[in-house]
């Protein structure tokens, strides 16, 4: 009896266990083919996320690029770079035709000598002042520069965290700024024709271009000659209005950057930014992403 | 006694063995059927988007790039010689046919525009001091795009075989209206 219970209890159990295997290995199916559409969802949710670094890449691009052009176009606001470019040649003219109107005073009417000195030497008092007012011009430019690339940063900053389990994108950081002039641009300034001396001496000494419009090149001190030659005449570099077209302030390719020589004005600016991103999934690595973004200021307008 | 317990023993092993053997099986079968059929096709034409993604951001880089140069023609060389474009797409097995830069000035009302190849020079009531100003001046890059899925061969479905030929067109409006001081033509036309 024992015997025949026991057997009856053992098929009662196989059968049991037979349904609960049948049960596990039909469920085991459908839990695999949901973890496998899960991890595909998975893995190409990452797969894009990364995709979007690439559009993270364009738009920090296009931040420092914004960035870049909100402090250029400050360097030259209401034209002040243009007309300190101006006010400097046509100062340099009034010394070199005062000193030119005191040596002829000397030679054929010496009464009114004291005259023409005293103009000589308030022209080359105000060729002082210009000068002192010009280093002023450079600082207060660049700072307004600076303030107005600033300005711009902190509005764009804060659209850029974004924490996923997966990747981090952080705010950008301002890693540097300069300011500069663009490349083959001369000054905006036309030589001055009124002094046909001055002109070939200008020519002489290489301080104007020869073809098209005779600009002055950029970044130079004009000095005079003998006597006038302690005095400092520094030209920028600035697009200069051609056929009453006004450059206007636009972005320029990162390789049309170039630094200014000395303390002269400048008319570019160029920014620096990176933007840390990291992942989050398996191995936590963590870079910067960084982008160059740089901009002419706007040229010169057309003198009176 | 003995031989019913040794009955039952042989019956555990043979129900264990019978029944773990069937799960493996149904369980290869299933993931064969799933990885053949669902997991890797999917995969593979996944992939497509995020390759598509790349290159309109590519192209999109590549034509605010060129609007950035000088002059026209620099832009044209820019776009010709420099091998950033092509060596970006050729490492996400994107093939490029085709490219086109052309420069469109279109009316700012929409009624009129006109196209600009490389070596034409724009036409006066095109300039921006012309008669059709203002208007709108972009420098469009076109191209035929063959887009390969992961794993692809020459001949088969495009898209799921084969590279998937998309034509894509960007455009970047022009930033430089100033003019040369040397030859007092806008850099546009130059």
């Amino acid at each position: 009896m024992s015997v025949l219970n026991n057997i009856q209890r053992n098929s009662k159990i196989r059968s049991r266990c037979n349904r609960r295997q049948l049960r596990q290995s039909s469920g085991s199916v459908l839990i695999l083919a949901m973890v496998v559409i899960g991890l595909l969802a998975v893995s190409l949710l990452i797969g894009y996320s990364y995709g979007g670094l690439f559009f993270e890449h364009n738009r920090l691009q296009a931040s420092a690029n914004e960035m870049a052009l909100a402090a250029a176009r400050k360097l030259n606001d209401k034209d002040r770079i243009g007309q300190m470019n101006n006010m400097i040649a046509r100062n340099r003219q009034i010394v070199f035709s005062g000193r030119q109107q005191l040596d002829e005073c000397k030679e054929k009417y010496p009464g009114i000598a004291w005259l023409a000195e005293d103009l000589l030497d308030e022209s080359r008092d105000s060729a002082k002042t210009l000068e002192a007012q010009r280093k002023q011009l450079s600082i207060v430019a660049k700072k307004e520069a600076r303030l107005a690339m600033e300005k711009k940063f902190e509005e764009i900053n804060k659209t850029y965290a974004m924490y996923l389990p997966w990747m981090k994108v952080e705010e950008p950081l301002l890693a540097g700024w300069q300011c500069g002039r663009v490349v083959n641009t001369e000054s905006n300034v036309e030589v001055l024709k009124n002094i046909p001396e001055l002109e070939s001496f200008d020519l002489e000494q290489n301080y104007a271009s020869t073809a098209g419009m005779k600009l002055y090149k950029h970044d130079i001190d004009a000095k005079l000659p003998s006597d006038d030659s302690d005095l400092t005449f520094k030209i920028s570099a600035l697009s200069a209005p051609v056929m009453k077209t006004v450059a206007p302030a636009r972005i320029i390719l990162n390789a049309n950057y170039d630094t200014v020589i000395g303390d002269n004005l400048p008319s570019a600016c160029r920014v620096k930014v990176w933007l840390p991103v990291g992942t989050g999934l398996g191995p936590n690595a963590s870079s910067k992403m960084s982008c160059i973004g740089a901009a002419s200021a706007t040229g010169g307008s057309t003198q009176q | 006694m003995n031989g019913a317990l040794n009955f039952q023993s042989r019956g555990r092993q043979s129900n264990r063995r019978s029944s773990s053997g069937h799960a493996i099986t149904e369980f290869a079968v299933g993931l064969i059927v799933l990885i053949g059929f669902v997991f890797a096709p999917l995969f593979n034409i996944a992939i497509i988007p995020i390759r598509y993604l790349i290159v309109e951001g590519a192209m999109t880089e590549m034509s605010h790039r060129v609007v950035l140069c000088e002059k026209r023609t620099e832009a044209y060389d820019m776009f010709t010689k420099d091998p950033w474009f092509t060596s970006i797409l050729e490492k996400c097995s994107v093939t490029i046919a085709n490219p086109k830069l052309k420069l469109t000035i279109i009316s700012k009302d929409g009624s009129s525009q006109i196209a600009v190849p490389n070596g034409v020079s724009i036409p006066a009531e095109w300039l921006p001091d012309g008669s059709f100003q203002p208007s709108l001046y972009s420098m469009e890059l076109s191209a035929d795009c063959s887009i390969a899925p992961l794993f692809s061969s020459a001949a088969g479905l495009p898209g799921f075989t084969s590279p998937i030929t998309l034509h894509l067109h960007t455009s970047s409006p022009w930033e430089n209206f100033s003019r040369n001081p040397i030859t007092s033509q806008y850099f546009v036309n130059e």
